[in-house]
């Protein structure tokens, strides 16, 4: 972009004069006349007349009077900078009031000029001032988001490059360790499964760049579903276990009976705890406790509240609020190994994906406490935009697929993407406001996903086949699973139910209930 | 080496060296190709019974190659499984869309190829004049 052009070019600037006082308009007009250059003026009394005026042609800069007739004070500012806000502004001002002026500047205008003070070389100046001003904040800006936008690729560029030799690093020991050079001896085999320990710990630094460069892109993705917490938790204490135990540390499990289930994608759900228990131990000392908690927040109780407790040093007040950024490294940690600094920052967004908030409390010397909530699972909230039309519960009918292994060799994680494979496909053969592809229930048998379709048996049939249809025709399914499909009509509501909520209650439990018949048949 | 051929496609001697390494290992005969072009030849004389493609070539990309295999009609019943760094969840649906038969996260866990590469040996056996190899050969 050229900053000089709108003044040097031989086209008139085009100055839009927003005054309710004919007069001063004039005055303008008469200083402008006497300036050397071109101006083409254009002249309005009220705030909604210099709007229409700038939609029709933007301008090269606005004078604004704040107080208009239909709009006063800095609000004036803030309600032409919503309108055009690549137009710079130079405020008119009665007086010498540098607050209202100051105030002014704060809220988007460039400069203000004093009535009383107008002459022919002052203003021009303040206008192509202005100008100039606002195309170097606007290039300023757009070269500091294009930087951002550089800093993303670059950091996602890196870690692919590192991958490719630590892959050759982590092959290599693999194949040595595994005999396929020779045998070895056991220091030979002690040193490798060294090397082979760095190479993972060094993978999963580049996951954690990769994830942060994909969070600050806005593009780290979740898949909700219905997420059992004590499962959760159960699975982490067998996979953090012997961590604690070698460390000398206590870990414990504090779980609330009955807990509600969440809504939340579960690996990513483990990703935050085992970055927060990862913390912990880090900075626990031997002797230390963790804990691990979970229980309804109690703020509000459409939320799950867990915790990650520790008896380690714990965080400097003047710190807990900068815990949460980008590159943030506590000092003092116990091991040598410190991490990117990013673990909590990517804590942060996804919690913050699912709809949740996290934070921390700490007391030095006593240890820290991570608590993050997330939104309690409801079918019924998940069911009822599409169920309810016109203040009533429609017609539903489940549909299940269920696809199995086509063969016992294919591997879990084969597998897995197998169904995720599947779920898209079923995803596409659905209409958005009529059928609702459920999430992953955690109660689910695996391999089975099921489609809410707003329809009688005839409709949810012609759905099925849709399905069908669509799983043949991929080659990855129809040769590798065996599949089929199967549609459950939902009862009528009880006419004894007449509240709409309890109606759509009332149906979820039934859509649960026949899912779990479903999945045991 | 009786376990059949299999094409590994990667520009990273280094790595292709390893993969080689374990697939002989387990009785595989493997051919070697550096970039998408002698990818396609190479599987046109020798008919692998399995390909197994890097998404990061420095020539073409992988997404390119997997098209022409699926597109010539003497190699697209050939399955290919995709190794990739990039493990994230747009480009593994990118691959599965584009028809790869599975998708293996560099590095690669040599546990799961082999259990692919197995899996795609039963399935070939089974499958023997079944409706499925039928359909294929037609097209």
């Amino acid at each position: 972009m050229s900053l000089s052009m709108p003044i040097m070019g031989k086209i008139a600037t085009q100055v839009l004069v927003m005054d309710d006082n004919v007069a001063d308009c004039n005055l303008v007009r008469m200083s402008l006349l006497a300036a050397p250059r071109a101006y083409h003026l254009e002249c309005a009394g009220r705030l909604s007349e210099g709007l229409e005026k700038m939609g029709k042609q933007a301008p090269d800069v606005i004078l604004l009077d704040l107080n208009l007739p239909d709009s006063q004070g800095t609000e004036t500012i803030q309600r032409v900078v919503s309108h055009a806000p690549h137009v710079p502004i130079l405020v008119l001002t009665g007086k010498a009031d540098d607050s209202v002026a100051l105030a002014a500047v704060r809220t988007g205008a460039q400069d203000y000029i004093v009535k009383g003070e107008i002459d022919s070389h002052a203003l021009t100046r303040a206008l192509h001032y202005a100008i100039e001003r606002h195309h170097v904040l606007t290039a300023l800006r757009e070269s500091r988001q294009k930087q951002l936008e550089f800093k993303d690729k670059f950091l996602s560029h890196v870690s692919h490059e590192l991958r490719s030799p630590l892959a050759c690093i982590h092959e290599y020991a693999e194949v040595m360790l595994d005999g396929l050079a020779g045998p070895l001896t056991k220091k030979e085999r002690q040193y490798l499964e060294n090397v082979l320990r760095s190479a993972r710990q060094l993978n999963h630094l580049i996951d954690d760049l990769l994830d942060a460069a994909s969070a600050s892109a806005g593009k780290l993705t979740i898949e909700p579903g219905r997420v059992d917490p004590s499962e959760v938790i159960q699975q982490l204490l067998q996979m953090f276990s012997p961590k604690a135990e070698a460390r000398g540390v206590k870990l414990f499990v504090n779980i609330q009976d009955h807990i509600s289930p969440v809504q939340a994608d579960r690996r990513r759900l483990l990703q935050i705890f085992v970055n927060l228990l990862e913390n912990a131990l880090k900075f626990t000392d031997a002797g230390g406790e963790i804990g691990l908690h979970a229980h309804v927040c109690p703020k509000d109780s459409r939320f799950v509240q867990f915790s990650v407790s520790d008896t380690g040093r714990g965080i400097h007040p003047e710190n807990l609020e900068r815990i949460f950024d980008r590159l943030y490294q506590e000092q003092n940690a116990v091991s040598n190994r410190k991490g990117l600094g990013l673990g909590l920052a990517i804590c942060e967004e996804l919690v913050e994906q699912h709809g949740g908030r996290i934070w921390a409390e700490s007391e030095l010397g006593k240890g820290s406490v991570f608590s993050f909530v997330l939104p309690v699972f409801s079918l019924p909230a998940a069911v009822s935009p599409i169920l309810v039309r016109d203040g009533k519960v429609r017609e539903a009918t489940l549909i299940a697929v269920e696809i199995a292994r086509g063969s016992q060799a294919v591997s879990d994680e084969g597998w897995e993407i197998t169904e995720r494979r599947c779920r898209e496909i079923v995803g596409r053969c659905i209409l958005p406001d009529k059928d609702l592809l459920l999430p992953s229930m955690d109660f689910e048998r695996r391999g089975m996903l099921f489609v809410l379709a707003c329809a009688g048996p005839s409709g949810a049939a012609v759905i099925e086949k849709r399905i069908l249809g669509q799983l043949t025709a991929s080659p990855q399914i129809a040769n590798s699973c065996v599949y089929k499909t199967s549609c459950w009509p939902l009862p009528a509501i009880p006419p004894d139910e007449k509240h709409l909520d309890k109606q759509v209650q009332w149906i979820s439990r039934m859509i649960e209930s026949t899912i779990l018949q479903a999945c045991g048949s | 080496m009786q376990n059949g051929k299999v094409l590994i496609v990667e520009d990273n001697e280094d790595l292709a060296h390893a993969l080689e390494l374990r697939l002989r290992a387990n009785d595989y005969q493997i051919l070697l190709a550096e970039d998408g072009i002698s990818a396609v030849a190479v599987a046109r004389s020798e008919r692998p019974f399995a390909i197994v493609l890097d998404l990061h070539l420095s020539e073409e990309d992988g997404f390119t190659v997997m098209k022409e295999i699926h597109s010539s009609p003497d190699l697209s019943s050939t399955p290919v499984i995709v190794v990739s760094a990039d493990c994230s969840q747009p480009t593994q649906h990118r691959a599965l869309a584009a028809g790869a038969h599975a998708f293996l996260e560099k590095p690669v866990n040599h546990r799961l190829l082999l259990h692919a590469l197995h899996d795609i040996r039963m399935r070939s056996k089974k499958a023997d004049g079944s409706p499925v190899t039928v359909r294929s050969n037609s097209r």
